[in-house]
């Protein structure tokens, strides 16, 4: 099949290159003009619906930078990322970094922006399991309780943030403007039902969170909080932290 | 296995769009049966899945995808068949389609439903890919009918000629779609009821209907408007050569409440009923 395959390939160019090429000789036209007119429905639609790709998975950015100045961004990502995957749900992977590598680079909090909705994504569409309900704690044995071993649910995600990065992202969705004000924190998000939330966490209960997906076991994990809590304090935060997580359903189950 | 007497008629669809997900578990719209896209679908869980699983236990759905390229020079790739095949397994779809089309070569995926020469070697080809996959996936495959914008002055033969002798090399199923007849009969000047005279009837188990925009000269498929009335009459003549053919309206972006689609697809029910008396109870 090396003839439809060498047309194939002179096809998909233009649709890449069409400034560059001429496209297949074969297509079929009146003039050069007409086969042109004709090819570049295809490879303007190619760049439209990347393009539109992007906009449905960082409508945020989007909102922030302006349409126009999205769409000259999101054109470069598309000329110098080709998809591979037959689905484009992945497709906007790379560009939060993009923004940054980018002729124009973006600012450290445009690329959180987009950082934040692509894991808003990945949140998403993660794999379903079961939560662990809030009773189970208390079927847990005392003596059980140090040795207990947590594992997160598969649609957790822990990011950390310079930018007050989430509030951004819904003053922007409201039609409100961005404001990037600098607010180190931890944030955790989280599927509930089917959808996505969030919340900052404090420096202990982001330690803890990490420790905890670390397979630490709860007795090692009171023991790290004496950082931010004195003696007692220490346990009491731990299991206070714990039953949140349990109440937001990001346990999937517990081991000891 | 394609004989008329097997065709399964599921009744009058509409695809499944996640605008409509609430509505259409919630809300009497007397729609049949649902086509998913099956990419879409093709993700570790959450809402998605959750739906579709929804949708499926109250309707019959079928899958219809975008990326086999069974017209590609890339070998066939077998693991996005497999992640068909898993999604299919709970899903039960009544059947799956794709497009006569390829959508990429060298490892790329240009995300579109691309033309090609139609001609006895490019027959051969794509007949051997379908056994391929028809094998692989171990039920029939379906193959709809794309718009395109241009053609190849080395075609041997007429898409319907290629479909025709497609269907009875492979065994493989038709999805008939009404609206890129008329907007590729329009873009390359040919006739589209002589195209849907020479399909083979008892191999189109599936018809979209959907709406298109003019660019100049060229009508575009863009699936971002209600059916027109050259596609309705088109429709028309299609039910009437064809018998009961499981029809559904593709809507893809400006895309009105359920009820205004179902309301939509009452039409098709105006025109087909009647030609279909004697076969439909
Ligand atoms: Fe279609």
């Amino acid at each position: 099949m090396s003839a439809l395959r060498a047309v194939q390939q002179q096809f998909q160019d233009y649709l890449l290159r069409p400034e560059r090429v001429s496209g297949p000789e074969t297509v079929a036209g009146a003039s050069p003009a007409e086969r042109r007119r004709r090819l570049d429905i295809y490879a303007e639609a190619y760049r439209m619906r990347l393009i539109e790709v992007l906009e449905g998975d960082f409508p945020a950015v989007k909102g922030a930078l302006g349409a126009s100045a999205f769409a000259r961004i999101a054109s470069r990502y598309v000329a110098s990322h080709p998809s591979r995957s037959p689905s484009l749900r992945w497709y906007g992977r790379d560009f939060p970094a993009f923004l940054l590598d980018d002729a124009a680079p973006r600012s450290e909090a445009i690329v959180e922006l987009a950082r934040f909705e692509w894991l808003q994504g990945e949140v998403f569409d993660a794999p379903d399991a079961e939560s662990l309900p809030a009773q189970a704690l208390g079927e847990v044995p005392p003596e059980r309780w140090p040795g207990l071993v947590l594992e997160p649910h598969p649609a957790v995600q822990r990011a950390r943030f310079r930018y007050a990065t989430p509030r951004t992202w819904s003053a922007v969705m409201a039609g409100d403007g961005a404001r990037f004000e600098t607010a180190p924190a931890d944030w955790l998000l989280w599927r509930a039902g089917l959808d996505v939330h969030w919340r900052s966490l404090g420096p202990d209960e982001s330690w803890a969170f990490e420790a905890m997906c670390g397979s630490v076991p709860f007795e090692a994990l009171c023991a790290g909080l004496c950082r931010w809590h004195d003696g007692d304090a220490a346990a009491e935060a731990a299991v206070s932290m714990l039953a949140r997580w349990l109440a937001d359903g990001v346990i999937r189950a517990i081991r000891s | 296995m394609t004989s008329e007497s097997a065709r399964s008629f599921l009744g009058f669809g509409l695809g499944l769009r996640p605008q409509h997900y609430e509505a259409v578990l919630s809300e009497e719209t007397g729609v049949d049966w649902f086509e998913a896209v099956t990419e879409n679908y093709l993700v570790p869980g959450g809402k998605p899945l959750h739906y579709l699983e929804s949708v499926r236990s109250r309707f019959p759905v079928v899958l219809h995808g975008v990326s086999l390229s069974i017209a590609g020079t890339d070998p066939i790739d077998f693991g996005y068949l497999d992640e068909v095949k898993a999604l299919a397994r709970w899903v039960e779809p009544a059947w799956i389609s794709d497009h006569l089309c390829w959508t990429g070569v060298d490892g790329r995926n240009m995300h579109d439903l691309l033309p090609f020469p139609h001609t006895e070697q490019t027959l051969r080809h794509v007949a051997a890919r379908v056994e391929a996959v028809q094998d692989h996936l171990g039920r029939p495959l379906m193959l709809e009918n794309v718009s395109s914008y241009v053609s190849f002055a080395d075609s041997a033969m007429s898409e319907a000629e290629f479909l025709r002798e497609l269907a009875q090399r492979t065994d493989c199923l038709l999805l008939l779609d009404v609206n890129n007849v008329h907007v590729s009969a329009v873009n390359h000047d040919f006739d589209a009821r002589g195209y849907i005279d020479r399909l083979p009837a008892r191999s189109v188990w599936q018809i979209h209907l959907a709406g298109h925009s003019r660019q100049g000269e060229m009508l575009i498929d863009t699936h971002d408007a209600p059916v027109p009335e050259p596609v309705w009459a088109l429709y028309e003549h299609a039910a009437r050569r064809l018998g009961p053919v499981s029809t559904m309206i593709e809507r893809d972006d400006d895309i009105p409440s359920l009820q205004v689609l179902a309301a939509e697809l009452d039409r098709a029910r105006r025109i087909a009923l009647p030609l279909w008396e004697r076969n439909v109870a």
